[in-house]
């Protein structure tokens, strides 16, 4: 009984020091947190709050006075046709973005890790370059070469691929890819490096492994080395996913989300919604709404995948 | 466990919290009148008495921040804030252009932290009594000499624009003057064996086909910055007046027989004229893709013979394209039609104090020299064609352009006063902070037309109009003001809409 309670005894005090342990790593942890959650308070979570406020306000932005609505300006959403094409629309730009720039930029990530390959730091700078180049010089010089008059009809009409100038822009059917196509090429380099930073942890053991084994490039490529980096696809995935869903700069400096609303992505209609109008005040609390029936309808379409993908593979 | 539980209600709370205690510039959400009245009524003496303090020290270094999107009379105003500098070694000028978008996003954020601009213009779709209300400008009547207000064109003052009451609040820029008129490319239409400069639909038709086959690919009839729909919204406007129909300045409104005017037979006139062109293949392609100035830069460079825009086009193609061998005519009109108009500029205001500047004197000071001859701002302005100055003075000095001459004695020609529901109603302040923007508007449909998008515009103006006409009525009845007020029945097209009309309507 006796050596039982000094058992305990010792038990108790290694357990406090356990817990003081983790009490003083939790307050390490927490402070070594805190700027990015004081960033996060400021730039984050009191816009959000904001948000949401005005979203229940008939409120312009412009003024001091606000009338408080509720539901009022949710409800008029889902009346409102153009913020249905908007939102589709941005759907559309993912769906025909994310699956290109997980291949493009895998591809040329491939490419340049071949360690044979001579000068590859060059051509990662060179595929690096639009990345960090301004969306807007990058909307304006696109808006020149893809021209009625531009370079690229040039070559078309020249070469006689297309025996009218295609006016890529302009008309709706071509707008929304023409946007995806040139985003592709200013994006890429950023997945690139993601990719890059994948292949890069495939130890070299094993492609010595698959070369003894007989398997050439395309095999080791589909069969070994695709399988070990899919994880971080997924992570590329979902930030190329968000990316693409809340695009606006190279929609808003390229077609204004024209012509007629062919490109009209959410964040434009949000940025039209609460900062121009032709007749009358802008309508700020309108647009919060916009945007936070946006953002939850990602959210619960996200968990909706995520709880379809957890019964298939329990399936599998 | 329970710590754990306390420590994450603390931090959930701090974080709940802290957002919250930001938001002190949020809106209120009381009695629109009472707010309004108290933002209106804020002291302002207090501000004059620190102002007139701080001027006993005449050296005293001073900085004046003002902000405007006049990119129009960019390079006029860069050599009068160094004029200005020069002459007030003490005052340095801080000017900042923006968009009118940047500066709708920014100047709410400035103002509430109550670290406004000195000087700066009130946003479209905003007015004066709003603004006022809402405490961003202050009277300049006590900080400006009889003399200054007495070189004015008594036309540039106006309540509810540039006054309220016996308080002046705002300068307008220039003086109104129609924003559509159809530029013309003497050397292209020559090329393209345009003898008659066109006034008809018919004749504007068959003058942009020959100048499109002319071009062979290179050369189209019109072009138009279509990326932006206020420039559509004017075009289309100006197109269903000219052929007669009753149609509001753009971003007013009026009704005509209790009606959004958007599906009269003259605007799809208007509208089918623009298809016309389309299926002629007569518009530019990239109009569609390009804003006004990009426009203006496309059709100097002989890549269009027409394009519909204003005034501010002759100063920078006098800068960048003196050889630009061009003219200037009036809006078509539909076969058979005459006796017509445009609608009138309308004057706006422009800029005015901040209530809260801790400079008042100096910022009028500032708009003093601005409108002076002395400094040539003014002057500088009227001589390259930017605008019509509202110093008469001026004007009969300066105007030496001679396309400006033309446009200003075609849009004096032209042009109409239309009605506006502000001069009839002091409530239409309120419909028009109350009143939401219908889309797709007309700006949009045109826009649509051009690209092809739209194939019955005839079902799109008819939607707009009825969506028009039921927005209209409840925001008339959100803020008590009786709906018929949006209507003119005795505006007569023909004629300049006087005080006399109005008052016949009370």
């Amino acid at each position: 009984m006796q050596k039982l309670q000094i058992a305990s005894g010792k038990g108790t005090a290694s357990e406090k020091r356990r817990r003081k342990d983790k009490m003083v790593m939790n307050v390490w942890c927490w402070l070594f947190m805190a700027l990015a959650v004081g960033f996060y308070i400021l730039f984050q979570g009191y816009p959000i709050i904001c948000s949401i406020q005005y979203s229940l306000l008939n409120w312009s932005g412009m003024t001091g006075y606000a009338e408080y609505v509720g539901l009022a300006n949710y409800r008029e959403l889902l009346h409102d046709e153009l913020f249905w094409n908007a939102f589709f629309n941005s759907f559309k730009y993912t769906a025909l973005i994310v699956p290109l720039e997980l291949a493009v930029s895998l591809f040329l990530a491939y490419m340049l890790n071949n360690e044979k390959l001579k000068g590859s730091s060059v051509y990662r700078t060179m595929y690096f370059v639009p990345v960090v180049t301004t969306t807007s010089v990058v909307g304006i010089i696109m808006i020149f070469i893809l021209g009625v008059q531009g370079p690229v009809n040039h070559l078309l009409t020249s070469l006689h691929i297309s025996g009218q100038p295609v006016n890529f822009l302009g008309n709706a059917k071509y707008a929304l890819p023409t946007l995806v196509v040139i985003s592709l090429w200013k994006d890429c380099g950023t997945y690139m490096i993601y990719w890059l930073a994948g292949l890069q942890s495939v130890s070299k053991d094993v492609y010595e492994a698959a070369t003894v084994d007989g398997a050439n490039r395309r095999q080791t490529f589909f069969h070994i080395v695709l399988p070990l980096i899919t994880p971080v696809g997924g992570i590329i995935a979902i930030l190329c996913a968000i990316n693409s869903l809340k695009v606006f700069d190279i929609v808003k400096t390229m077609t204004e989300g024209g012509p007629f609303y062919a490109t009209d992505v959410i964040a434009t209609y949000v940025y039209r919604s609460a900062f121009s109008s032709e007749i009358g005040m802008p309508r700020l609390g309108y647009a919060s709404a916009a945007a936070l029936f946006f953002g939850g309808a990602v959210i619960i379409i996200g968990l909706v995948l995520n709880g379809i993908k957890g019964r298939l593979s329990k399936n599998i | 466990m329970r710590k754990k539980q306390l420590g994450a209600l603390l931090l959930a709370g701090i974080m709940a919290v802290l957002p919250l205690s930001g938001c002190g510039a949020m809106p209120s959400t009381g009695n629109r009148t009472e707010e309004s009245a108290d933002a209106g009524n804020t002291d302002t003496s207090g501000d004059k008495e620190g102002a007139e303090g701080k001027q006993e020290d005449s050296n005293e270094k001073i900085t004046l921040r003002i902000v405007d999107w006049s990119d129009g009379s960019a390079q006029q105003r860069e050599k009068f804030h160094e004029k200005y500098m020069e002459e007030h070694p003490n005052i340095t000028i801080e000017y900042t252009m923006l968009t009118v978008d940047q500066f709708k996003n920014t100047i709410v954020t400035m103002i509430k932290s109550g670290d406004g601009p000195d000087i700066f213009p009130i946003p479209g779709g905003m007015t004066l009594k709003t603004a006022v209300e809402e405490g961003w400008y202050q009277p300049i009547n006590s900080f400006v000499t009889e003399d200054f207000a007495g070189q004015f064109d008594p036309r540039s003052f106006e309540e509810g624009v540039t006054h309220i009451g016996d308080e002046w609040y705002t300068i307008t820029e220039q003086m109104p003057v129609i924003q559509c008129l159809f530029f013309y490319n003497k050397d292209v239409l020559e090329q393209a064996g345009v003898t008659e400069i066109p006034a008809t639909y018919s004749e504007f038709r068959e003058a942009c086909k020959k100048i499109t086959e002319n071009g062979n690919g290179s050369v189209y009839g019109l072009i138009d910055g279509g990326k932006q729909v206020n420039r559509m919204d004017v075009l289309a406007r100006s197109l269903a007046a000219a052929a007669g129909g009753k149609v509001a300045a753009i971003t007013k409104v009026l009704t005509v027989d209790g009606r959004a005017p958007y599906d009269t037979e003259e605007m799809k006139q208007a509208m089918g004229f623009l298809k016309s062109l389309v299926d002629d293949g007569s518009i530019h392609p990239d109009t569609v893709n390009i804003s006004a100035p990009e426009a203006r830069e496309m059709f100097a460079q002989g890549q269009a013979g027409f394009l519909c825009q204003g005034m501010w086009c002759i100063s920078p193609w006098g800068e960048g394209y003196p050889d630009l061998n061009y003219g200037v005519m009036a809006v078509p009109v539909p076969d058979g039609v005459t006796d017509t108009y445009v609608q009138g500029g309308e004057l706006s205001p422009w800029i005015g104090v901040y209530k809260q500047s801790a400079h008042p004197k100096e910022a009028a000071e500032y708009l003093m020299a601005l409108f002076s001859e002395e400094y040539g701002y003014q002057s500088s302005c009227v001589a390259d064609g930017a605008y019509i100055s509202v110093i008469p003075a001026i004007n009969e000095k300066y105007m030496s352009n001679e396309i400006m001459k033309e446009y200003y004695r075609i849009a004096t020609e032209t042009s109409k006063i239309v009605p506006t529901i502000i001069s009839r109603d002091e409530k239409a302040n309120d419909f028009y902070v109350e009143v939401k923007d219908i889309q797709p508007s007309l700006g949009a449909i045109v826009q649509g037309i051009f690209s092809q998008s739209i194939t019955d515009f005839d079902g799109q103006l008819k939607t707009l109009a009825d969506s028009s006409t039921e927005e209209w009525k409840r925001a008339c009845e959100a803020v008590g003001m009786d709906y018929s007020s949006l209507e003119f029945p005795n505006w007569d097209t023909k004629k300049d809409y006087t005080d006399q009309d109005y008052e016949e309507l009370k």
